[in-house]
């Protein structure tokens, strides 16, 4: 992932909403935005990047009708051929219009804590912040197991998600972005390269995204998030060997 | 005797001659490589520890004895870790290999604690008995 489409400017905070096949969703998740927007005290702008992954639906034409009432919210959509979500939030980076980035997805709702945090990154900008989710469940849809469990003796599984995070954009690009080999595990990953590189990883308590189980979620396919996420720690293995042989190479 | 994967806070992965085991309890994983991975699959599967050595030697080119002991160790150090865990069902028989005997070297396991804090990071469940959506700490 190299350059960038888009002049940045510092302040302000770009949103990134990877789409693809949201439309029952998309408007809740846009109106969240805005609704946080408003709610929240800040005064920086608010840019909201969709990114169309393909085309599969009207959401096209729900964004193009959809304006958001918060005068410090903006909007800009963009159209790049289907390569999964890893590929629309890189797509997302390099067209956001601020130095500040946050993603979010297309059937998820953004808390007004969210926008909060950028006072967190006022007082340390090189650090990545992230915060809670909150799990919501409609259609009687069931909590996939590994992220949920019953009891708390059932297995635990990190939450590394882009969904809940905050990160500057140089931070994004000096490590080129989301793996988009990853078909649900590129959050993971990414935190994993983001800590390879010496980058501090904030956890607040903040809940800052409202994430809805519904029945149609990626995660659901337990097989592919096990095997992204252990992709994700046999490649941080492959590359603290590869730096430990370096060094002994040296 | 016969074990199984202490299925509360393990995870275990395996590709190729090497098996990945995630203590999501402490945060460490494990990288177990060739007669390790070899040992942690047979056992992982319910297959007796007799049944274990036997299918070993059946195997690998080595002193029947050495390959006994140093597995026994191993399955004692997998159960210490708590990755493993004694089974009370009756232990699951195996049959030998016919594939080509390479030879035996001793079963280690490589344990990397770098990943800690981000392993044990797990916003959606550190909760207090509120439950959700009601964060550690929170009075309200």
């Amino acid at each position: 992932m190299t350059g960038a489409n888009s002049p940045t400017s510092s302040r302000g905070l770009s949103v990134i909403i990877p789409v693809y096949g949201n439309v029952l969703t998309l408007q809740r998740t846009l109106e969240s935005v805005d609704s946080a927007a408003r709610e929240d005290a800040g005064d920086f702008p608010i840019e909201i990047v969709v990114v169309f992954d393909g085309l599969i639906d009207a959401s096209d034409e729900l964004v193009a009708a959809w304006k958001p009432k918060s005068p410090r919210a903006t909007l800009s959509a963009h159209h790049i051929e289907h390569g999964g979500i890893g590929h629309a939030r890189n797509a997302g980076i390099k067209n956001a219009q601020f130095e500040l980035l946050t993603f979010l997805d297309a059937d998820d709702e953004l808390t007004p804590a969210r926008l909060a945090l950028v006072r967190l990154d006022d007082q340390a900008p090189d650090e990545v912040v992230i915060g809670v989710q909150s799990i919501r469940v409609e259609n009687n849809a069931s909590i996939p197991g590994p992220y949920v469990p019953t009891s708390v003796d059932a297995p635990r599984r990190p939450q590394y998600y882009a969904t809940s995070m905050l990160v500057r954009r140089a931070t994004m690009l000096s490590i080129n972005g989301f793996d988009e080999t990853y078909a649900v595990g590129d959050d993971i990953d990414l935190v994993m390269r983001l800590t390879e590189s010496g980058v501090p990883v904030r956890m607040v308590d903040d809940i800052v995204v409202i994430r809805y189980f519904h029945g149609a979620n990626a995660s659901y396919d337990e097989q592919v998030s096990e095997g992204d996420f252990f992709k994700a720690i046999r490649g941080h293995m492959r590359r603290i060997r590869e730096q430990d042989d370096g060094i002994q190479g040296h | 005797m016969a074990y199984k994967v202490t299925d509360t806070h393990i995870s275990h992965d395996t590709q190729g001659n090497e098996t990945v085991v995630i203590d999501f309890s402490g945060g460490t994983y494990y990288s177990l490589v060739g007669t390790a991975s070899t040992v942690w699959m047979l056992a992982a599967s319910g297959i007796g520890d007799r049944a274990i050595v036997d299918m070993l030697t059946s195997r690998y080119d080595g002193d029947a004895a050495v390959i006994d002991e140093q597995t026994a160790l191993f399955l004692s150090d997998l159960v210490a870790r708590g990755l493993l865990i004694v089974s009370t069902a009756s232990p699951d028989d195996a049959t030998t290999t016919s594939a080509a005997r390479t030879p035996w070297s001793e079963p280690k396991l490589e344990a990397f604690n770098d990943l800690n804090d981000l392993i044990l990071m797990d916003p959606i469940h550190d909760v207090d008995d509120a439950g959700w959506p009601h964060p550690k700490g929170d009075v309200d």
